[in-house]
């Protein structure tokens, strides 16, 4: 084996050892990739390394000020000011007035609210925690199961990664090249798919076990209508971003903007009119907040930037792609073992490390195995030219991931919500989230055979 | 000493605080002109139904890409200040505390001495895009006032880090 390959076997082994020493993911990335390319200009003379440190006097700037990437802490204030706004709660209290008087009704609400929630946030954990907050209590007072509620929640939080706009799928596209926009809109169908499954698995086990989800009283016609009219706006402004990407009336980072501002609007608004919406107060926090979720990506997408570097020399993707064209494995086959072993570093990576991480390594196969670059549709492999395999196993990959966020013995998002319902054992929770698992293996399933549920609409639209 | 310690350590919260409620305002600010832009191209639209033209604004792109380049580095101390940075727990929950205190001191010590080299880089690539007279692309704007906030946020990001150092090592435990 070739040293610089070797080199780049250890950088990959020494990062997982650095990530299980709790050392920070992005500070793990900056260090293998430093040291990485510090040890193939030792052992390859000609990779110099004076050159290379030349260019961090660029490269922090390039990757800050990157005009492509502006729309990703735009899209986390515009999630921040709305959880500070109250529009999760608003959103899970029309839905449970719209639905709520069904058994499971307000499991079902609170799906529909974390997917809503999602939508704006664009993170899976911001959702979780926030849907938690706003939810659990009012699960927990209609004596729904602990089991069933923490599970509904922790499984309601993935719905983040995949309802666009979400932050993920942008720096997906961004790595592979793709349309930011195509990728929302082929994340559209799967998301809505994952939405159904999710209500369909809560009917499904409130018929089992109707005593964990006892039948409430319908809301007075009052509430009732005060409720959908605080829903109605919530909804519009949801729909207005994603129709306005979806239809290419707007580019991302016009619409994080433009949503950012009608959300900031609307909550203020909503102070002056009904005095429980945006405060200067909550503003302030929303900024805070955002600048420490802000700070974190950025940090780990300049990180990934410097390991991508490192294992670019070393020669790593170039190393896999080739064992794959000599495996003798069908490309289906090495696509689904790339899909189980995205699950299995899930359970101790977090999501968008992983993508970071990951997709620039399975990417060039992918590429190889479909027939190059430039294969048409009836030539290649997987039976889509490369543009529509970016946004294929883009959607395949972040389903995937998100699994991760609800595999023990990690999933973040389970989490999240233990540490929201502290006498809930963490075991339960888990066993709560199985019925979610198992549902989204069934959507992994159908996406893989059938892939225009994730085609269908951008090639509808383009 | 002790006061003054305190003091130092309020003052570098203070300081990150600032410069993430700075760097907020910047993308406050981001959000107004591309509401602005956007209106304005949706003014374009119905002006063209009575032949006339509204201008967007010129090298919208270019300012965007410069004030989130400031915006984020300043957001970068108050990140460290809140320990935000992502790490992942799994075997570290099942370690001994002293060896989980002495590995929570080393990444500190190389969290802090890579920001502050990445600090200094900018201050080289600073200078370098002043003595090139280096402007934005449309806008032509000089580039060099924009990464002087960022040479600001990363070096008191370092400082928050010898903050969080000497307090990890005084109290002996991990955050």
């Amino acid at each position: 084996m070739m040293t610089a390959t070797l080199i780049g076997l250890v950088g990959l082994a020494c990062l997982f050892a650095l990530l299980l020493l709790r050392m920070p993911v992005a500070l793990a990335m900056l260090t293998v990739g430093v040291g990485g390319n510090y040890a193939l200009s030792i052992a390859e003379p000609y990779l110099r390394f004076g050159p290379y440190l030349a260019q961090f006097k660029s490269l922090l700037w390039g990757t800050v000020s990157s005009y492509e990437l502006s729309v990703v802490p735009l899209f986390i204030l515009m999630g921040c000011v709305a959880g500070q706004a109250g529009l999760s709660r608003d959103l899970f209290r029309g839905l449970n007035a719209l639905v709520g008087h069904v058994r499971g009704g307000v499991a079902m609400a609170a799906i529909g609210a974390c997917a809503g929630f999602g939508a704006v946030s664009g993170s899976s954990l911001a959702t979780a925690s926030t849907m938690g907050r706003v939810a659990l209590p009012s699960l927990a007072a209609l004596r729904y199961a602990p089991r069933f509620a923490t599970g509904t929640l922790a499984a309601g939080g993935t719905l983040g990664i995949l309802i666009p706009p979400s932050v993920a799928l942008v720096i997906y596209a961004i790595i592979v090249e793709a349309s930011i926009i195509q990728m929302f809109q082929a994340a559209a169908l799967p998301g809505l798919l994952a939405i159904i499954f999710f209500i369909l698995t809560i009917a499904v086990m409130v018929r089992l076990r109707p005593q964990d989800a006892p039948l409430t009283d319908p809301l007075d016609p009052l509430e009732k209508r005060q409720a959908i009219m605080r829903l109605l706006p919530v909804l519009g402004l949801f729909l207005g971003i994603i129709l306005g990407l979806g239809l290419g009336l707007f580019t991302p980072t016009p619409a994080a903007a433009i949503g950012a501002f009608a959300v900031i609007l609307y909550g203020f608004a909503l102070t002056v009119i009904t005095g429980d919406g945006l405060s200067w107060a909550g503003l302030k926090k929303a900024l805070l907040d955002s600048a420490v979720t802000s700070g974190m990506i950025y940090f780990i997408l300049f990180g990934a930037e410097v390991l991508k570097t490192f294992f670019a020399r070393a020669g790593l993707p170039q190393l896999l792609a080739d064992w794959a064209a000599i495996s003798g494995f069908e490309p289906l086959a090495i696509l689904l073992l790339m899909l189980a072993l995205l699950i299995l570093l899930g359970c101790f990576m977090d999501s968008l490390s992983m993508i970071l991480v990951v997709v620039p390594f399975f990417w060039p196969v992918l590429v190889l195995l479909n027939g190059g670059d430039m294969v048409s549709a009836q030539d290649a492999a997987f039976g889509m030219d490369s543009e529509s395999l970016k946004l294929w196993f883009g959607i395949l990959a972040l389903v995937v991931v998100e699994l991760g966020l609800i595999t023990p013995p990690v999933g973040l998002n389970v989490f999240i919500i233990a540490q929201l319902s502290p006498e809930t054992p963490m075991g339960d929770i888990f066993r709560g989230v199985l019925p979610f698992f198992l549902a989204e293996l069934v959507r992994i399933a159908l996406l893989v055979g059938l892939p225009f549920l994730a085609l269908g609409l951008p090639g509808l639209l383009r | 000493m002790d006061r003054i310690g305190q003091g130092l350590d309020q003052g570098l919260n203070q300081a990150a605080l600032l410069a993430a409620l700075v760097g907020g305002s910047i993308l406050l600010l981001i959000i107004g002109v591309t509401v602005t832009n956007t209106g304005l191209f949706i003014a374009d639209r119905f002006a063209a139904i009575i032949g006339h033209h509204v201008m967007g604004l010129s090298g919208y792109e270019d300012f965007v890409g410069l004030a989130t380049g400031s915006a984020v580095l300043l957001l970068m101390p108050y990140c460290q200040a809140q320990r935000g940075h992502l790490a992942v727990d799994i075997l570290a929950a099942h370690l001994p505390s002293a060896l989980t205190v002495f590995l929570s001191l080393t990444w500190l010590v190389i969290m802090m001495l890579a920001v502050f080299s990445l600090g200094v880089a900018l201050v080289f690539g600073l200078l370098e895009v002043r003595d090139d007279q280096a402007v934005s692309r449309v806008l032509g704007w000089p580039l060099w006032p924009f990464l002087v906030p960022g040479v600001g946020g990363l070096f008191l990001w370092a400082a928050i880090c010898v903050k969080q150092l000497v307090t990890t090592a005084l109290s002996g435990n991990a955050p």
